[in-house]
């Protein structure tokens, strides 16, 4: 179990840079939701202060950023300075990642629907935009040669 | 496990060459999950395969012999070990003829605290301790009884080491493949890696660690980011993956092949001129290699 808890902790801390930063000034007000062992945790604080964490950090971002450039390239221009903060936005809702490209790209289009629709993104030829890119995409993966 | 020689992880770009037997390879490598979506343990049907991939490999596996190289089994996880995802592997297994199957040493599923299957977007560090030792032989074994195949898995990139293990990374591969039946592919990128962030010896690491275990070999390039030096598969191999890979293949006695990896949104730098020299010079790494390996084993030169 405990070493269940002790992957999870980590999971979560390289999803949030904000909250590695904030362990960093109080670790055990941050950890305290995970159950760890005493070794875990100086495990953890020394990861958490360990300048490859930005790396893990990254790495996390690119990992989740891909598959939605992949199959929304035009939808993410369009989105043009609002795209960063949408999709911060996006990953803070939904910390689990979806590497396949398909379904996270359908993910990200759900949330920038509900964004529309709740007049946090103004309507315009975005959705337009975004539904062709997944029908598109959902196209050409269930063609045969 | 038949010896193949060289060959290359398939990735889109590399179609119509492969398909017209442009690339001098002996094999060719896959990542099943680029061919279907996982909807989840659980869900009915759980694999949804995508049928243009599919064509794809069908159509190789006609020319080529297919490995696969998977990207999803995340056997180090303290999570439930998710044998629905063995039995698919099992069945592209026996459909497609594969030599052997491929995993990453990797945790990169989280469960706890009401949420299963959580996926981590990267792979996490290990702590090599007993622990995760104890859990990843058992499920080897598991794996390799449903697979009815070799099993390999291959050492990872770290960033932030976890402190205070119970033994180094070569030891705990050393005693992985002792105590199950488990292979090693020995990526020498991912240990160049690890020593331009880290400060690895992996000239030590190649020393201290069992070659004979290991069966395949993977190479590739990768590039600055952030500061850091990732494992990006960004086109031709370092010098120093060379040199690594010399020293290694002569010494790796059940070595099957080599692989060369890239990504395809690096194609265009790389060229398919730049392919055939990394490949036709990691042909030559196999060939003059290969001489050694046999006459470690006594294998007549004119065998295998």
């Amino acid at each position: 179990m405990s070493l269940q808890e002790f992957q999870r902790a980590t999971a979560e801390f390289i999803a949030s840079p904000e909250r590695c930063v904030r362990a960093r000034a109080d670790f055990d007000t941050q950890v305290a939701e995970f159950t760890l062992t005493e070794r875990e945790r100086r495990r953890l604080q020394a990861m958490l202060n360990d300048r490859g964490m930005s790396a893990n950090c990254m790495l996390y971002r690119i990992n989740r950023l891909t598959p939605i450039l992949e199959v929304l390239p035009r939808t993410w221009r369009l989105l043009g300075e609002a795209a960063e903060q949408e999709v911060h936005a996006f990953w803070r809702r939904y910390p689990d990642a979806v590497l396949q490209y398909a379904e996270e790209a359908k993910r990200f289009g759900r949330w920038i629907e509900e964004q529309v629709a709740s007049g946090e993104l103004p309507a315009g030829p975005v959705l337009e935009v975004l539904r062709l890119e997944l029908a598109a995409f959902s196209r050409q993966q269930s063609a045969g040669t | 496990m038949r010896r193949l020689g060289v060959g290359v992880l398939y990735n889109r770009a590399l179609t119509d060459l492969l398909l017209a037997e442009q690339l001098p390879v002996d094999y060719v490598e896959i990542i099943p999950e680029r061919s279907w979506t996982d909807r989840g343990r659980g869900a009915t049907p759980r694999f949804l395969e995508h049928p243009r991939d599919i064509a794809r490999i069908e159509a190789l596996a006609q020319i080529y012999p297919l490995v696969a190289h998977g990207v999803g089994l995340s056997i180090a996880s303290a999570a439930a070990f998710d044998l629905g995802y063995v039995e698919q592997l099992a069945r592209w297994r026996r459909r497609f003829g594969l030599c052997w199957v491929s995993e990453h040493l990797a945790a990169v599923q989280v469960s706890g605290n009401g949420v299963v299957d959580h996926h981590a977007g990267v792979a996490l560090p290990l702590a090599w301790d007993e622990e995760l030792l104890h859990l990843v032989t058992a499920r080897v074994r598991h794996a390799v009884d449903g697979l009815q195949c070799p099993l390999l898995l291959e050492n990872g990139v770290v960033f932030t080491p976890v402190p205070e293990p119970d033994m180094s990374e070569v030891e705990f591969l050393n005693r992985l493949t002792r105590e199950s039946p488990c292979r090693l592919l020995l990526d020498l990128h991912n240990l160049y890696v690890n020593s331009v962030n880290l400060g690895v010896d992996a000239n030590a690491f190649v020393r201290d660690l069992d070659l004979t275990t290991v069966a395949e070999i993977h190479i590739a390039g990768g590039n600055e980011f952030g500061g850091f030096y990732l494992d990006s598969h960004a086109g031709a191999c370092p010098p120093q993956v060379w040199e690594l890979l010399e020293q290694v293949a002569a010494h790796s006695t059940g070595l099957r092949g080599i692989t060369f990896e890239f990504h395809e949104s690096y194609f265009p730098q790389l060229t398919a001129a730049g392919l055939e020299r990394e490949l036709a010079r990691a042909g030559e790494v196999w060939r003059a290699t290969r001489r050694e390996r046999d006459v470690a084993t006594g294998v007549s030169a004119s065998n295998g």
